[in-house]
């Protein structure tokens, strides 16, 4: 897993929220720390046990708190052949 | 979970079927992998579909169509039903725009993951404009987004300009709808 920064702003005058890198000549006027887990997988609340795809952190809560679980996503299908 | 599915023979038909005169989709499963897999070219246009409506009904329906490029709902104005629409387009490695002109209600306020990994691994997917939802409506809406970007990177999705003080805190919102480095802007002429 991996924490990366969401920008939230201004540029040229449209609000706008840029997730992972900060726009060249953007106003920015808040930070937010979001934890992704790595490809396949899903965070769960160690405590909740409950799952997200990324967590916006706040407050008290941290990485810490998340273990990665593997995640499939719901389009998969098998195919049947010949 | 899995689904089995039968291939559609490669080679056969690259023009897609005139799709105008759809003008609901509902049923349960109904289109359910429909065109998994196709081999359409190009634009597809759902010029006068105004619903989606049941569960799993469009669910996967055009995923892995190698050669669509863009796609658009002039005319969708509601999706409902629990994963209604879950990975319709995941797959489609040329598509690069997808537009909702009149789409306002997305999970119908109780639906459970209605359009999410809707555009899941289209990597070459640069622009999406939900260009009518509203504040009464967008929260729920996006509830009804997880992971839609899931193996995208560098998507634009564009909202009205009145619902970022609606959406603007979301955690799908802030954590890019699952996708790597996506920008959201609030550009697009306010609505109610």
């Amino acid at each position: 897993m991996q924490i990366r920064i969401t920008y939230v702003g201004t540029l040229n005058g449209v609000s706008g929220i840029w997730c992972g890198f900060k726009p060249e000549g953007a106003i920015i006027k808040e930070e937010r720390p979001v934890l992704y887990p790595d490809s396949g997988y899903e965070l769960e609340h160690i405590e909740t046990k409950e799952r997200f795809s990324a967590v916006w952190l706040k407050g008290y809560d941290v990485e810490e708190n998340y273990i990665e679980v593997p995640y499939e996503e719901p389009t998969q299908v098998e195919e049947i052949t010949d | 979970m899995s689904r089995f599915y039968i291939p559609l023979k490669k080679g056969l038909k690259k023009t897609a079927p005139d799709f105008s005169k759809i003008k609901t989709i509902s049923g349960a499963s109904c289109c359910y992998c429909l065109f998994y897999m196709n081999e359409y070219e190009g634009q597809l246009i759902f010029s006068n579909l105004k619903s989606i409506n049941g569960h799993d009904t469009f669910r996967s329906a055009f995923a892995r169509s190698e050669n669509i490029t863009s796609v658009s709902f002039p005319e969708l104005e509601v999706v409902k039903g629990t994963n209604a629409a879950v990975g319709a387009f995941s797959g489609c490695p040329k598509l690069t725009t997808a537009s909702f002109s009149k789409l306002y209600n997305v999970g119908n306020k109780g639906s459970y993951a209605a359009m999410n990994v809707f555009f899941s691994s289209c990597t070459s997917l640069q622009s999406i404009y939900f260009s009518a939802f509203t504040s009464e409506y967008a929260s729920w809406n996006v509830n009804n987004l997880d992971r839609m970007l899931s193996g995208v990177t560098g998507c634009t999705v564009h909202f009205p300009s009145n619902l970022q003080s609606v959406i603007g805190s979301h955690s799908y919102v802030t954590a890019g709808f699952g996708g790597t480095n996506t920008t959201v802007l609030f550009d697009l002429p306010a609505t109610t």
